[in-house]
């Protein structure tokens, strides 16, 4: 990839469901500086781009693909806290906080990233006090999200919690497709469970029921939704 | 705008262009409003989903899409 092509993406990429930008507002050969000291990192399915409780040295963006985000308990329960899309972050936490990754970083398709060392981003953050800034917004958005999340673990029915779980998907990762609205890629009951806070048994049976109802279509790790409006009736507590 | 062209638009693009439109979906209570299913549903779809009165529903997107033509008319791409 040439410097120019990088700085390209450096200038377009907008974090999907924030709109934030990293690198917005910042001069063309601030972009260029960056985009220099940026390296290309490109994972298989399944690849680990770090481990949980590695230490933190590397910041990522990610440019293709699908990464999940995922921590383990000592009793070995896995929770997925976020999935990362194309032109979002990852990573970037862990280097602001107690140096250690807090989850491992897993691509669910082949991804390709750009990274940086946390040194030369924290060299890049002093340099240029707009990349904070903006990382400040990036962050406030996450912080936001999780705070929902954890209001639904709360007070949402488990239904209610998957439902949710597949529209934040459809936001992140929807295609519109013959029969329904597609979530694109590969995502397990498994996958769905770990992320809406619940049990596979629970999950499977609230699908099963919405398959039965016409509301989805699941196939091998797929998920169609047949009935967009049914599932944000669910979703949202809506009257029928 | 023809009523064929208008039925083939996604609501959330309907609701973007043209603003004056949302009140339309509001007062027949439809959750399409900062729905993030409004990007993949058309307004034929969700009048179906809504049993709504077609002619009628149309018509007065219509009304409300000429209401404010003139703020709109730059971002008017589709005829």
């Amino acid at each position: 990839m040439s410097v120019e092509s990088i700085i390209s993406v450096l200038r377009s990429a907008q974090e999907p469901l924030s709109g934030c930008s990293l690198f917005s507002g910042l001069a063309e050969h601030e972009l260029a500086t960056i985009a220099r000291a940026a390296q290309l990192h490109y994972g298989k399915a399944d690849h680990f781009f770090f481990f949980q409780d590695d230490p933190a040295t590397a910041f990522y963006l990610l440019l293709e693909g699908r990464v999940r985000i995922v921590q383990s308990t000592p009793e070995g329960h896995q929770v997925i806290l976020r999935i990362i899309g194309p032109n979002e972050l990852f990573g970037g936490v862990a280097f602001l906080g107690d140096g250690r990754y807090p989850a491992s970083a897993q691509a669910l398709t082949p991804s390709t990233a750009l990274v940086w060392s946390g040194e030369i981003m924290e060299r890049l953050m002093e340099q240029h006090p707009k990349i904070a800034f903006n990382l400040l917004q990036i962050v406030a958005h996450r912080l936001q999200e999780l705070q929902e999340r954890f209001r639904e673990l709360v007070t949402d029915r488990v239904e209610r919690r998957v439902a949710r779980t597949l529209l934040r998907l459809v936001r992140q990762a929807g295609r519109k497709v013959e029969d329904g609205v597609l979530i694109d890629f590969p995502l397990s009951r498994q996958d769905l469970a770990e992320m809406a806070g619940t049990t596979l048994f629970s999950v499977s049976r609230i699908l099963s029921g919405w398959e039965k109802q016409g509301v989805i279509k699941t196939g091998r790790q797929r998920i169609l939704i047949t009935s967009p409006h049914k599932l944000v009736t669910i979703a949202e507590d809506l009257e029928t | 705008m023809e009523s064929v062209a208008l039925l083939q638009l996604p609501v959330a693009y309907v609701m973007e262009q043209w603003p004056q439109t949302i009140p339309v979906f509001m007062r027949r209570r439809m959750a399409c409003v900062g729905c993030v299913m409004a990007q993949f549903e058309t307004v034929a779809e969700v009048a179906a989903i809504y049993n709504l009165d077609l002619p009628d529903f149309l018509n007065e997107l219509h009304q409300n899409i000429l209401s404010e033509k003139s703020e709109c008319s730059q971002d008017q791409k589709v005829e």
